[in-house]
C-alpha cells in the first residue's frame, strides 16, 4: 500500500491505472478470503471481489474518507456477499447465539494441499456458522478489524457485533468438540 | 450479570467492566470457558488462508475499467447524431410543407420541430443509458474466468 495516503485516493478519484492495481495488490487477496469464507465457493468469491473493486472505482470520486479505504471494500464486498447469498433473508437469517442448522452450500472455499490439518478443519467448521457470525469472525481474526469497523462494514450496533463474536467463538468450540463426521 | 454476559465481556469488551470482572473471577465455570473461547481466537487467527496471484485479478479489472471508458463516447455520440439525423429527415419528408412558407401567426402557435432547451436533458439522459450499459458491462464472462481460477491458491 502506497506511503501517502491522501495522494493514492486522490490517484484513485482520477481513475489512475497504477493506483487501481496498487488496491487490489494490497487488498485482493483479503477480499477474496473474505468473500470466499462468506460465498463458500472460490469462484464465486472471485467475482464477487471483482466487482467489489469495480464498484470502488466507478463510486470513488464519492468516498469521503470517513471511513478507512479498507472498511469501505468491505462494506461494499459484504452487501454483494449477501446480495448473492439471497439478499434480506440471510441479512436477518439469525439472531446472535442461534446455531446453523446446515452446512453453507458449495465447495468448500479454502483449499491447499500443504494445509495445516487443524487451521483446515476450524476453517471447514467457520463456513457452517450463520452467515452474520461467520463474517463478524473472519473480519475480526483474519483481517483485524476493530469491532467499530466491523460495525460499519456490517450496518450493525458495535453491542450487536460483539454479541454476534461472542456467540461465534462459542458455537466454534462446540462444534470443534463435537464428533468429526457432524456435519 | 448472567455467565453470558460476563463472558462476552471477556472477549470483547463492553458495558459494566467491574461487574463483568468480578463475575469472571468468582465463577470458576466462566473462568473456564473463557480460557477455551481465548484458544479459539488464538487458532482462528492462525487460520487466516492466504491467497495468492492477486496480480492476475488486478488483469481483470483494470481490462474492465478500461472498457467503459473507450467505449465512453461512442455510444452517446452515435445516439445522438442518430436522434439528429432522424428528426431532419422527418422534418425534410413532411408532405406539401417543404416550400410552403407558414403564416406568421403559425410560426408563433407552432411547437418547436427540436428544441434546444432541452438539449442538455437529452445529453443526460443519454449519458444515463450509457452509464447503465457500462455497468452491466461489469459483469464478466464465465470463460474469462478459467485463467485466473485455475492459476489462484489458497494456501495455509
Amino acid at each position: 500500500m502506497p506511503e501517502d495516503q491522501a495522494a493514492w485516493l486522490d490517484q484513485l478519484r482520477t481513475g489512475d491505472e497504477g493506483a487501481v492495481r496498487d488496491m487490489v495488490r494490497a487488498y485482493g487477496g483479503a477480499l477474496v478470503r473474505f468473500l470466499g469464507g462468506m460465498t463458500g465457493n472460490a469462484a464465486d468469491a472471485e467475482d464477487l471481489a471483482q466487482e467489489t473493486f469495480l464498484r470502488v472505482v466507478s463510486h470513488m470520486s464519492e468516498f469521503r474518507g470517513e471511513a478507512s479505504l479498507k472498511t469501505y471494500l468491505f462494506k461494499i464486498a459484504h452487501n454483494l456477499a449477501l446480495n448473492h447469498l439471497g439478499s434480506a433473508r440471510h441479512r436477518y437469517e439469525v439472531l446472535p447465539g442461534e446455531m446453523p442448522d446446515r452446512p453453507s452450500p458449495g465447495p468448500a472455499p479454502f483449499q491447499a494441499a500443504s494445509d495445516d490439518e487443524e487451521a483446515r478443519r476450524l476453517r471447514d467448521t467457520l463456513v457452517r456458522l450463520p452467515s452474520q457470525q461467520r463474517a463478524v469472525v473472519m473480519l475480526r481474526a483474519w483481517e483485524d478489524l476493530s469491532f467499530k469497523e466491523i460495525a460499519q462494514t456490517m450496518s450493525l450496533a458495535e453491542g450487536t457485533v460483539k454479541a454476534h463474536y461472542f456467540f461465534a467463538l462459542r458455537n466454534l468450540r462446540r462444534m470443534m468438540e463435537a464428533p468429526h463426521d457432524s456435519r | 450479570m448472567t455467565h453470558d454476559e460476563a463472558l462476552r465481556y471477556g472477549v470483547a469488551g463492553g458495558p459494566r467492566p467491574q461487574e463483568a470482572q468480578a463475575h469472571l473471577s468468582a465463577c470458576p465455570e466462566c473462568a473456564t470457558e473463557l480460557e477455551a473461547l481465548r484458544a479459539i481466537e488464538g487458532r482462528l487467527a492462525r487460520s487466516a488462508p492466504r491467497v495468492q496471484e492477486v496480480d492476475l485479478l488486478a488483469g481483470r479489472i483494470l481490462a474492465q475499467v478500461r472498457r467503459p471508458r473507450s467505449r465512453g463516447w461512442a455510444i452517446p455520440s452515435a445516439a445522438a447524431l442518430a436522434l439528429a439525423l432522424g428528426l431532419w429527415a422527418a422534418w425534410l419528408s413532411r408532405p406539401g410543407e417543404k416550400l410552403a412558407s407558414p403564416a406568421p401567426a403559425e410560426l408563433a402557435s407552432a411547437p418547436a420541430v427540436l428544441d434546444l432547451s432541452g438539449g442538455t436533458d437529452t445529453t443526460a439522459d443519454l449519458l444515463g443509458a450509457y452509464e447503465t450499459e457500462a455497468a452491466s458491462l461489469g459483469t464478466v464472462p464465465p470463460e474469462a474466468l478459467k485463467g485466473i481460477l485455475s492459476a489462484t491458491e489458497y494456501g495455509g
